[in-house]
């Protein structure tokens, strides 16, 4: 294979990666801004999710777009039932203790999928038989498109979901300002519940597309988690749209520099390249340099 | 008797005195005077993760780098460079430190938890440099045959003789500490830690201090770990993993952020229990995930402020902070 083609391949692997940090970023702005922390465990959120889809797959057999829902659906309860349970208390404190407890969570769910599943890392089944196509120098998978389809196709629901309907404009309203928003009559607890449920949804989904992708291991849930909210900060936190170009900068770097230089340090040159973006640009790439809060 | 028990200036030779007896006691007893040593060590770590997450709140993610680089450090200046250990601790002391202030930098500056995605994407680069460059560091097999401290031509060699450098360590940085907490130099860290924003408005460089902070800190960790490479004389990239940040998280949760006779009690609990806990992975992992979201709801600010409120000394209640509407 020639370098050019191997660039070619590492870009379209890339993108792939990228449209799955993209989920995870989306996720970790999401219960940002209605609860105002980052939630570490987000990660650990989409490994989970990338669990019962394992589980649930295997028992089903073959049946996977029941198998995903079945795993999201779980996934959305078990969102509320977290923050409910861990959460709900700690809004009024210091957000710092916030944050441990997220880790807390993170640390808990990390030994849960360890005595649940075992160490060994898992794969799920291929989703078609279909060979390899190739288009030119590059040759792509036909899974990996659907894959794409599947990330690309949840975004724009979640888009359109945030915009367009009830309760997305009473979540944006949370996220606003939670007093004005309770007080024209939203159930302004609920919906920073429901964000949870949300959130980890979306990052279930792109949990399940990198299990898709790659194979399922107990140290993903750390790593996907925080590239996740690596790309949100490349991008621009806060800003959903901003954090989705950001996962696909962050993915295509990452295996542009893990096919070039070394897959060993993929991920040096990757949190390199974040703190980097935060030095030169704190706002992120995709936003208008104003917006950061600073001392 | 009781003015003398009272009268403060005995405080510090009578503490001191006691600190050289007791080893005299345990000895012999290797089992009691190597959990003292995991202790002292421990302290060290925790006090320094006080500083940097109880005072001024920045939520490192990356403590066991630190104490990794002193570990390393120590490791290749003594074996590979032939130095003597009592000259390369400082130096693994300083080099975390230093390594602190680079990290620190690009975050210090921002609201929110930047700091914490920063100094785990650091303490990810250094293990994986710890896995990969194996010319200098022996990879993932680790590094053995670290040499035991001499000083003066003797040498260490059992719990014994350790434990008075590691008494020695950890009583500087309990002062260091205990000093800090009561100067109002760390009073003023306490206010940069609850409300970042009044105290720059008062004209005060937060940034800086919070770096001096991370500094400090971060130097308690590498010399630490300074002394557990001479001490283990064996180090590997296992010892130095996300798992043993959450174990000083924990400890300090526990101890409640910011009290440091709750650290203390903490980093003794926690030192007695860990080898029972040990036999329990991956259940320990639990069990330290679930004592941490607990302490969060139900006492945020730990087993010192238990105590505070027992002895109804101090405020016990959880400082609220206002957050922007």
């Amino acid at each position: 294979m020639s370098d050019l083609t191997l660039l070619a391949n590492q870009l379209v692997w890339g993108v792939l990666v990228g449209v799955s940090y993209s989920l995870l970023a989306i996720a970790f702005s999401l219960i940002f801004a209605t609860s105002g922390t980052v939630n570490f465990a987000t990660g650990e959120f989409a490994m989970v999710g990338a669990y019962f889809c394992y589980t649930i797959l295997s028992k089903l057999g073959g049946q996977v777009l029941l198998a995903v829902l079945l795993a999201l659906l779980g996934l959305f309860a078990f969102g509320m039932v977290v923050e409910r349970l861990a959460f709900r208390r700690l809004y009024k404190l210091d957000p710092i203790l916030i944050l441990i407890a997220t880790i807390g969570i993170s640390t808990m769910l990390k030994s849960l999928v360890l005595i649940v599943w075992g160490p060994y890392s898992k794969s799920l089944p291929p989703l078609l038989s279909t060979g390899p196509i190739s288009l030119g120098p590059i040759i792509l998978m036909p899974q990996n498109l659907v894959l794409l389809a599947v990330g690309l196709g949840t975004m724009i629901v979640f888009h359109l979901f945030m915009n367009y309907t009830r309760l997305g404009t009473a979540m944006r309203a949370t996220a606003q300002n939670v007093k004005g928003a309770s007080l024209v009559g939203i159930n302004t607890a609920r919906c920073v519940n429901l964000t949870w449920a949300i959130g980890s949804v979306i990052a279930g989904i792109g949990g399940i597309l990198i299990a898709f992708a790659y194979n399922l291991s107990i140290d993903m849930g750390g790593l996907i988690g925080m590239k996740g909210f690596a790309s949100a900060i490349t991008g621009g936190f806060g800003n959903i749209l901003a954090s989705t170009y950001g996962g696909m900068v962050l993915g295509v770097a990452e295996n542009l520099a893990g096919g070039l230089i070394s897959f060993y340090y993929k991920d040096v040159i990757a949190f390199g390249l974040v703190v980097l973006i935060l030095f030169l640009r704190p706002s992120g790439l995709f936003v208008a340099p104003t917006q950061v809060r600073k001392v | 008797m009781s003015a003398i028990l009272r009268d403060r200036r005995l405080t510090l030779p009578a503490g001191a005195a006691l600190l050289v007896v007791l080893p005299l006691l345990l000895r012999g007893q290797e089992y009691l005077l190597r959990l003292c040593n995991e202790l002292l060590l421990n302290v060290v770590v925790i006090l320094g993760f006080l500083i940097i997450l109880g005072l001024t709140k920045q939520f490192s993610l990356g403590q066991v780098a630190f104490y990794g680089i002193g570990a390393y450090t120590v490791a290749l200046l003594t074996a590979s460079a032939g130095w003597n250990f009592f000259l390369a601790l400082p130096v693994a002391g300083l080099l975390a430190g230093a390594l602190a202030i680079l990290v620190g930098i690009p975050c210090v500056r921002f609201e929110g938890p930047w700091f914490a995605l920063v100094t785990f994407a650091f303490a990810e680069i250094v293990r994986i440099l710890m896995i990969r460059w194996k010319g200098v560091t022996g990879g993932a097999q680790g590094f053995y045959n670290i040499p035991r401290p001499t000083l003066g031509g003797v040498q260490l060699t059992g719990e014994f003789h350790y434990i008075y450098l590691f008494l020695l360590v950890a009583g500087v940085a309990v002062a260091l500490t205990v000093h800090l907490r009561l100067s109002p130099l760390g009073r003023l860290w306490l206010a940069i830690g609850d409300a970042p924003h009044m105290v720059a408005a008062m004209g005060t460089n937060v940034a800086l201090h919070r770096i001096l902070a991370f500094f400090i800190g971060s130097v308690l960790a590498g010399l630490a770990g300074g002394l557990f490479a001479g001490y283990a004389t064996f180090i590997s990239p296992e010892s130095f993993t996300i798992n043993h940040t959450i174990y000083f998280l924990t400890i300090l949760v526990v101890g409640g952020l910011e009290s440091i006779p709750g650290a203390l009690l903490s980093v003794a609990v926690f030192t007695l229990l860990s080898n029972y806990l040990l036999a329990f992975y991956p259940w320990d992992l639990l069990l330290q995930g679930l004592t941490i979201v607990l302490f969060m709801n139900f006492l945020p600010r730990g087993l010192g402020s238990l105590a505070a409120r027992l002895l109804g000394t101090a405020d016990s209640q959880p400082r609220t902070v206002a957050k922007k509407a």
